[in-house]
């Protein structure tokens, strides 16, 4: 045997194009999932391995491009190819080796039919998935609204008031799904006592503001604001929160409550459906003490509002509402839009 | 070994470019494909490499590093391989494979065939002639076309020198190095011949590495084949399985079993054969679904029946899937939205009685289904005047005035807001509960005017917080045939008590009729009242309703009213 293997030693060069040239053979348990971030550790056992130079081949699913990983050998006698921590939905890969001919053999898988290595994305990442393609990936948004309300009053008196909002917000996406900042106004007038000759002196706010949401659970949202305002009676704050069950761009149910200091809180119920799309309707019950009424504390509305996306950027809305305060309902109304890019 | 060993020799020069590694380990006889060429003669000294996979735990980034062993010593060498030698406690720790590296000086070696070319030349003059044939030069070039060059090469190089000079002075010892080389060639042959992998031979090296691996990896399976283990997946999307065959000789066919959880059959599926010892197969993206997957597979030997490998039917591997967060497109019929408004009369005078009120309501709804079955949230007025039965009908001036004349009806305005949740406790059982709050204002003197209470004369009203609920509970089918039972209490306006039955005697002709037990709407005398309510769904988004009904708070104390209603659904 020894001779015969010196003998070859000396043979210069060997043609392996063969089809029956030596091949090794690969033996390794393919995985089927991996966690997300963390290599891809493939443990095998080869034999032959000089035979064939033997790669594992890769890719991202979704990236075209192939990259080739060796075989090492550990002290321990196994053989592993670790891939790069993998990001959802997997990874691919296939084992092939190239042998003294230059003929490719393929081992497990192959280009055409690679095997996936799932990488289960996380709940937060899913979500954010179905967001980025709902809203056509823009995460921005101007919007402005303004809503008024006439309450009405026994004696004729005015009670009424407007309030607009300019707001920019940043969309995230995961938990914390969105930010925003922006600017109001409220202003107004209310009776200061039920009598014919109430006075009715103006109230304003107008306000800056921080505003955030969260997405606690694929269909539970928490918003929160707090700002800061100027009032007819000086400089004050403002502080709003809001729970929303469902989702705020299908049917829900909305909670929430508003504080203006000098102007008084808001608390609402908010009922959203979406069943006849393209449309976006909602109902809402708000009982209000804007502009800073003094004199009963059932100022209550019911307003009903529609949203019409026109184009993926660009929606628009418009709102009644029909309510009392100290007398016969009378009605409101406002009109919205927003701008996303 | 013999033939292993044969197979990466006729290799190595393959890898001559290739990074230096052990080829083959023969006891203490250590091939490298390394040679005289690299610099590597008898006597050079290698150091023999191990290479880990170790992985930095902060960063999850893998690295391959090298670590020495020890020293090998050359002890012959050819073109492109040397042989070396190890002490005994190292020669232990060589693997083919491992990695190595010169660590003495290199030198140059002389290709003794190629000296002897040279040494012929100088030896065998050709005498001049007219025209001189330098055979040396001749023998010289084909000698350097051969070099790198396969045996077959060789030998057409060789022959095509003898043809084109016969009388070439080396012509005996290129026909010594043509049977040389064919020699070589039969050995070559014959080597690769017993190194083919016969199917049998492939089974046996397969088992063998399969029993290497579960040595190494203590977690991989011990059956017939292995899969690793899969715990998780998202829905919706095709699950490919590979599974190792770790004895290929005992495989006929496989077939791959699988269902969603809950599903009645399994669905099956042929596993294919795949690379070295593989099967592979996939479960479909529509059987990956909540809340899992439960699978199994079976292996039929070549000739026989399919038994149960990895699992079985009754038995079956079970995956998890995730949620679905996918947003189903908006369903239809999920949403109801009703403006009605009736007018009820108990004692047939209608605006000139003092036993009427109407109710109005704005009512919107939407059905989650799951966890609340449905949510509504409405605003609504009731209005009305009534008082004592007995007052009302005994007084001879029709005033509402008691034999003391005292006036003893009201006048009541209840404006409120309400939700109300819905929730199943079977499909064909729903219970409703509705707290409602508002505004109720209170006129105890005489008057004409429905909204005195409203208006700046508030003489003799009184304001307060309306509170109250209604529970209701809904036995059959919510948009077919049902019977609603319910009760409810306001706060000074009163009680109400119903029994509803909705059907449909006609798809387009939904029909309500109801009982109701009421005082309503001040807290006096109750009566009764019958509704009958009838709509008309010509579109399928909304139709409009009609009721009439009768009310009596006795025999003498009735009236008949009505009212209606638009419904939308969406």
């Amino acid at each position: 045997m020894t001779k015969l293997a010196l003998l070859l030693l000396f043979v210069p060069a060997v043609a392996l194009a063969d089809t029956a040239a030596p091949h090794a053979l690969v033996v390794h348990v393919p995985p089927v999932e991996a966690a997300a971030g963390e290599p891809v550790t493939l443990e095998a056992m080869l034999d032959a391995p000089y035979a064939e130079q033997l790669v594992v081949t890769w890719h991202e699913v979704g990236d075209p491009a192939w990259h080739d990983e060796p075989f090492a050998r550990s002290s321990a006698g196994a053989w592993f190819a670790t891939l790069p921590p993998a990001a959802p939905p997997g990874i691919a890969y296939f084992i092939h080796g190239r042998d003294g001919g230059g003929v490719d053999v393929p081992h497990f898988a192959s280009a055409q039919d690679p095997h996936v290595v799932h990488v289960e994305p996380s709940l937060v990442d899913r979500l954010e998935d179905l967001d980025r393609g709902r809203n056509a990936d823009l995460r921005n948004e101007i919007s402005v609204d303004v809503a008024a309300h006439d309450f009405g009053n026994r004696f004729g008196l005015p009670d009424r008031f407007i309030r607009g909002e300019v707001v920019y917000t940043h969309r995230f996406w995961r938990v914390l799904h969105e930010v925003g900042f922006g600017f109001g106004d409220v202003s107004g007038r209310t009776p200061e006592m039920s009598a014919a000759d109430a006075s009715t002196p103006l109230h304003a706010s107008r306000y800056g503001f921080g505003q955030i949401r969260l997405r606690l659970h694929p269909s539970v949202f928490v918003d929160g604001r707090l700002g800061l305002a100027v009032s007819q009676n000086g400089f004050g704050g403002t502080a709003r929160g809001q729970l929303t069950l469902g989702k705020p761009w299908r049917s829900c149910v909305q909670v929430g409550a508003d504080y203006l200091s000098d102007l008084g809180p808001s608390l609402w119920a908010r009922l959203q459906w979406d069943t006849a799309p393209p449309v976006l309707m909602g109902a809402s019950v708000v009982r209000t003490d804007l502009p800073g009424a003094v004199l009963s504390r059932f100022g209550v509305y019911l307003a009903y509002d529609i949203a019409y996306r026109l184009t993926p950027r660009v929606s628009v809305k418009g709102q009644v509402s029909y309510g009392p305060r100290d007398g016969s309902a009378h009605f409101g109304g406002g009109l919205g839009t927003a701008l996303s890019f | 070994m013999r033939t292993l060993l044969i197979v990466l020799l006729l290799a190595a020069p393959a890898y001559a470019d290739s990074e230096p590694v052990v080829l083959a380990v023969d006891g203490k006889d250590i091939y490298i494909n390394l040679g005289a060429k690299d610099g590597i003669g008898a006597g050079a000294q290698l150091e023999l490499l191990h290479e880990v996979v170790a992985t930095d735990p902060t960063t999850g980034k893998a690295l391959h590093d090298r670590f020495a062993l020890g020293t090998l010593a050359v002890a012959r060498s050819g073109d492109g391989a040397s042989l070396a030698h190890a002490d005994e406690e190292l020669a232990k720790r060589v693997l083919a494979g491992d990695h190595v590296r010169l660590v003495s000086d290199k030198k140059t070696y002389v290709d003794p065939w190629a000296a002897q070319v040279e040494a012929s030349k100088a030896a065998a003059q050709p005498a001049p002639t007219s025209a001189p044939i330098d055979h040396a030069a001749l023998a010289r070039e084909a000698w350097q076309a051969t070099l790198g060059q396969p045996p077959e090469q060789r030998i057409a190089r060789w022959q095509e020198l003898l043809a084109a000079d016969p009388s070439s002075t080396y012509r005996r010892a290129i026909e010594t190095e043509l049977t040389s080389l064919r020699g070589q060639i039969q050995q070559r042959d014959a080597a690769l011949a017993r190194a083919r992998t016969s199917t049998d031979d492939r089974a046996a090296r397969i088992a063998e590495l399969s029993v290497a691996l579960s040595k190494a990896d203590p977690f991989v399976e011990r059956a017939l084949i292995a899969a690793a283990p899969i715990d998780h997946v998202v829905p919706d999307q095709a699950l490919g399985l590979a599974f190792l065959v770790r004895a290929p000789a005992k495989l006929g066919k496989a077939f791959l079993y699988s269902r969603t959880r809950g599903e009645v059959g399994f669905h099956r599926s042929e596993l294919r054969r795949d690379g070295d010892a593989y099967l592979r197969g996939e479960i479909p993206p529509q059987t990956v679904q909540e809340p899992g997957i439960e699978w199994y597979v079976e292996i039929a030997p070549p000739q026989g029946e399919a038994e149960p490998a990895l699992g079985s039917q009754t038995a079956p591997r079970t995956i998890e899937v995730a949620h679905a967060v996918a947003e189903p497109p908006p369903a239809p019929d999920r949403s109801h939205v009703d403006l009605h408004v009736d007018y009820v009369d108990f004692d047939g005078k209608l605006s000139k009685g003092f036993d009427q009120y109407y109710q109005a309501e704005a009512d919107f709804g939407y059905r989650f289904l799951d966890p609340i079955y449905a949510v509504r949230l409405g605003f609504g007025t009731l209005s009305g005047v009534g008082g004592p039965k007995s007052v009302i009908d005994h007084d001879p001036t029709n005033m509402c005035l008691d034999t003391n004349g005292r006036y003893l009806c009201k006048r009541v305005t209840f404006s409120y807001v309400y939700t109300e949740l819905e929730y199943r406790i079977r499909p064909t059982v729903a219970v409703m509960v509705r707290p409602q709050i508002g505004v109720l204002s209170t006129d105890e003197l005489p008057t004409d005017d429905a909204n005195k209470c409203q208006s700046q004369d508030t003489t003799g009203c009184r304001f307060l917080t309306g509170l109250g609920g209604r529970v209701r509970v809904r036995l059959g089918d919510e948009q077919a045939t049902n019977l609603v039972l319910g009760a409810g209490f306001t706060r000074g306006v009163g009680t109400l008590l119903e029994a509803a039955y909705h059907w449909l005697p006609a798809p387009v002709v939904p029909v309500q009729i109801t009982v109701q037990v009421t005082d309503q709407p001040v807290i006096e005398d109750f009566g009764v009242r019958l509704i009958g309510d009838v709509g008309y769904r010509r579109l399928g988004w909304f139709y409009p309703s009609v009721r009439v009904s009768y009310q009596a708070r006795s025999l003498d104390h009735t009236g008949v009213s009505g009212g209606m209603a638009m419904n939308f659904d969406w």
